[in-house]
């Protein structure tokens, strides 16, 4: 598998939070749990997306709001995951 | 062998049953002596790998050897106040704390040389984990802990505590963090509350305030405390009733042993056309419940299960057991006559059980509705 950019993440975690709050436009930035626009089940849902999609291994202790909270920082995670 | 290691590790809580045994067929012995029997039994130690200091028996293993111990013991709660400690308080220290202090706590968790005790439910949120009150903020170095919780096992006589609090407010199910909290920590004070059913659990509450917390004391990293409780609520929910599943064989046994010999209307009453039925649904159920423990066990330990189906499968499987205990108690009271009514006989005591079983560990209207979410969630998402 090709190296992930960071874009082909975005539309992961946009398409998957359009199926969970339609009609919902998110930025890089918007807050996607302290929103509510996602929930506990669709955090591990979200890292189960990113592992099949990314071939990576999402670590319980990884959910954290350095990596989950935004659009922006799930595609640093990921890209950084890919990158060892 | 088998393919899985299965067999071998229902044998390890096999023979961690027959070591503990002995020890707990006496209610009068105290609470300590009856938690080491078990600890030295190894029984706490039997979910966890060796890696952790573990047996690796895995759930498996540790729900086999409960239901043994619960089917001959009356202490159901003392075994239900195991599962709290192991796979609850267990499960987030080893899979979630990387410090030395967390890593010593972890140590004698597994090994059962204390009591561990898992506090989250608050008056306010009840078991809606992500609505709790209690605050963590930062203190200097550390933090200051603030807030209540209730229902927690084992509260008046934990050694340590796994507190659940918000750290962030705004950051929804990203703002939770876990803390452990020693037991003789200035700020921090138990009570314990009487109450009926599966009384060796020794539910109560504890308040904190202004309790100080290390921040070598939180577990994992700030704002994973929602993962953390939902990876050990998974665990403790599959496997929490298995003492009172295993008590439903012996219940069974009793059940038709008297319907067997009791003469009523010149024939045995199981020969009666409305108890023979209620006996049959109750060997149904037993068997019914023995089987959803082992399902939910077994995904617990197989590292294929998905992450994202464990809640509502250790949900389910925990709701299913519940209504199956719930029923039965209920059948075997008025299987039992007028012997059924007896305060302090064997009915009245499951009767009890049943209903705490239905709260305990989240309510069973509430994990129904988790796993419907859980289910519609599926099908729309397989829409899309």
């Amino acid at each position: 598998m090709s190296e992930p950019d960071a874009a082909s993440v975005a539309r992961v975690v946009d398409a998957f939070v359009a199926a969970r709050s339609p009609g919902v436009a998110i930025a890089g930035d918007t807050q996607l749990f302290a929103l509510g626009l996602l929930d506990s089940v669709a955090l591990v849902e979200l890292a189960a997306a990113l592992e099949d999609g990314f071939d990576i291994t999402v670590a319980d202790a990884e959910l954290v709001p350095a990596n989950f909270a935004s659009r922006d920082q799930i595609v640093r995670y990921v890209v950084g995951k890919r990158a060892g | 062998m088998s393919p899985d290691g299965l067999v071998d590790r229902i044998a390890l809580g096999a023979r961690a049953a027959e070591r503990a045994r002995p020890g707990l067929t006496d209610a009068r012995v105290p609470f300590a002596a009856r938690w080491a029997c078990l600890a030295e039994a190894g029984v706490m130690a039997l979910r966890f790998p060796p890696a952790a200091g573990g047996t690796g028996a895995g759930a498996a293993g540790l729900a086999h050897a409960l239901a043994s111990l619960g089917r001959d013991t009356t202490d159901r709660g003392l075994l239900v106040a195991v599962v709290a400690h192991s796979l609850a308080c267990g499960s987030a220290l080893v899979r979630f704390g990387t410090t030395p202090v967390l890593a010593r706590w972890a140590e004698r968790v597994v090994a059962g040389t204390c009591v561990a005790a898992f506090a989250v439910t608050e008056p306010g949120s009840g078991s809606d984990a992500y609505a709790l009150a209690c605050r963590a903020v930062r203190d200097g170095d550390g933090y200051r802990l603030d807030g209540d919780k209730v229902h927690v096992v084992s509260a008046a006589r934990a050694d340590v505590y796994v507190v659940l609090a918000r750290t962030a407010p705004d950051a929804g199910i990203l703002g939770l963090s876990a803390f452990a909290i020693p037991r003789d920590r200035a700020g921090l004070s138990t009570r314990a509350v009487a109450h009926r059913g599966l009384v060796g659990a020794e539910m109560g509450s504890i308040a904190l305030r202004a309790c100080p917390a290390r921040e070598d004391e939180r577990i994992g990293a700030d704002g994973v405390g929602g993962r953390l409780f939902e990876v050990a609520l998974a665990e403790e929910r599959a496997v929490i009733l298995a003492p009172l599943v295993g008590a439903m064989e012996a219940q069974l046994v009793r059940t038709a042993a008297r319907c067997a010999t009791a003469i009523r209307g010149g024939k045995p009453i199981a020969e009666h056309s409305a108890a023979g039925a209620r006996l049959g649904a109750m060997a149904q159920r037993a068997t019914a419940a023995r089987a959803w423990l082992e399902r939910a066990a077994r995904a617990l330990d197989d590292p294929a299960s998905a992450k994202d189906e464990l809640r509502a499968a250790s949900a389910m499987a925990k709701v299913a057991m519940s209504e199956a205990i719930r029923d039965n108690a209920q059948d075997a009271a008025r299987l039992a006559g007028a012997a059924g009514l007896e305060v302090d006989g064997p009915c009245a005591v499951e009767l009890d059980d049943a209903q705490t079983a239905g709260l305990i560990s989240g309510p069973d209207d509430v994990l129904r509705e988790l796993v419907a979410r859980d289910l519609v969630g599926r099908l729309e998402r397989q829409r899309s």
